[in-house]
């Protein structure tokens, strides 16, 4: 499989854990992912996210009853230098990194991510 | 907002006013129990409160909706952070570690009684991905957030509404103060 290109574009997928929850409600009663979720730990080469284009949700999270999905346009970490690389393993050819995540953007990814 | 107000009168007591400004609120707390049954430190740890009053109470004051009553269930949640098995989020994260936990508790009960006059102040918690605990508060004006790390270690962080940072800070009390009333521009 020839690797994807990811662009501006592109829409990325990040699971969410449902309990405990990984989200809070904001006042106006959206549902909002924690930045934690998308925070590097170290030892991590980026931060793992699926390309939406190559996949679906029901591949993309196995059980929907524990884990839920923020989806991420790429524009987001494309425009604040982070590169964002196409990396497929095995039983996951849409898996990806998102490189260089510090805490400070992982907020900034939280606070313009979509729950599902 | 006078900074004053917080300073004991008398040159001993003006002198621990001082230094309570320049030292986090919990290194402050952790000395005041060394010496405590001593009255000049429980005429400070009310000049703390009441510094921290005059933060928070730039708005309404109303201390019905204090974090303390929110306290026991996020202190139930950290508890909860214990069952975490290693990659509870799919990607390898791992267990959370008992002193990061004992350390959120600590910090929650500090939480509850310096932002006790704060207003409309949410409080979440999360476990993170390498073990630790994450506390967030946020207000109209500003986010905070507190990582405390697996070996107890706590990093602040604050952000304006639109998630851009503010700083980073090495002291809760001036992360809280900041949170209160966010700076206007920032050189850090």
């Amino acid at each position: 499989m020839p690797l994807h290109q990811i662009t501006p574009e592109d829409e990325l997928l990040r699971r969410i854990i449902l309990q405990p929850q990984f989200f809070k409600i904001t006042p106006d009663g959206v549902r909002r992912p924690t930045s934690a979720a998308f925070k590097m730990r170290s030892g991590e080469d980026g931060l793992s996210v699926d390309i939406l284009g190559l996949t679906t949700l029901e591949q993309a999270i196995a059980n929907r009853s524990t884990h839920t999905g923020a989806i991420l346009s790429a524009k987001v970490p494309l425009d604040n230098r982070c590169p964002c690389v196409h990396d497929p393993v095995a039983g996951n050819p849409a898996h990806a990194l998102i490189k260089n995540v510090t805490p400070a953007l992982a907020k900034l990814f939280a606070i313009n991510a979509r729950l599902l | 907002m006078t900074m004053r107000k917080a300073i004991p009168r008398g040159e001993k007591g003006a002198v621990q006013g001082i230094k309570m400004w320049l030292m986090d609120a919990d290194e402050f707390v952790r000395n005041e129990r060394t010496s405590r049954k001593n009255a000049r430190g429980i005429n400070n740890k009310f000049a703390l409160f009441e510094s921290l009053e005059t933060l928070a109470t730039k708005s309404v004051r109303k201390p019905a909706m204090g974090l303390g009553l929110v306290v026991p269930k996020l202190l139930t949640q950290v508890n909860s952070f214990k069952d975490l098995a290693y990659d509870w989020d799919t990607y390898g994260a791992l267990p959370i570690a008992e002193g990061a936990i004992a350390q959120a508790r600590q910090l929650l009960n500090a939480l509850s009684l310096q932002l006790v006059y704060a207003p409309a102040v949410s409080v979440h918690v999360f476990p993170m991905r390498d073990g630790g605990v994450q506390v967030e508060l946020d207000r109209d004006s500003a986010s905070m957030e507190i990582e405390v790390h697996p070996n107890g270690s706590q990093d602040y962080l604050l952000f304006n509404p639109d998630g851009s940072i503010i700083g980073t800070y090495p002291s809760l009390f001036v992360a809280l103060r900041h949170f209160i009333d966010p700076p206007q521009q920032v050189a850090l």
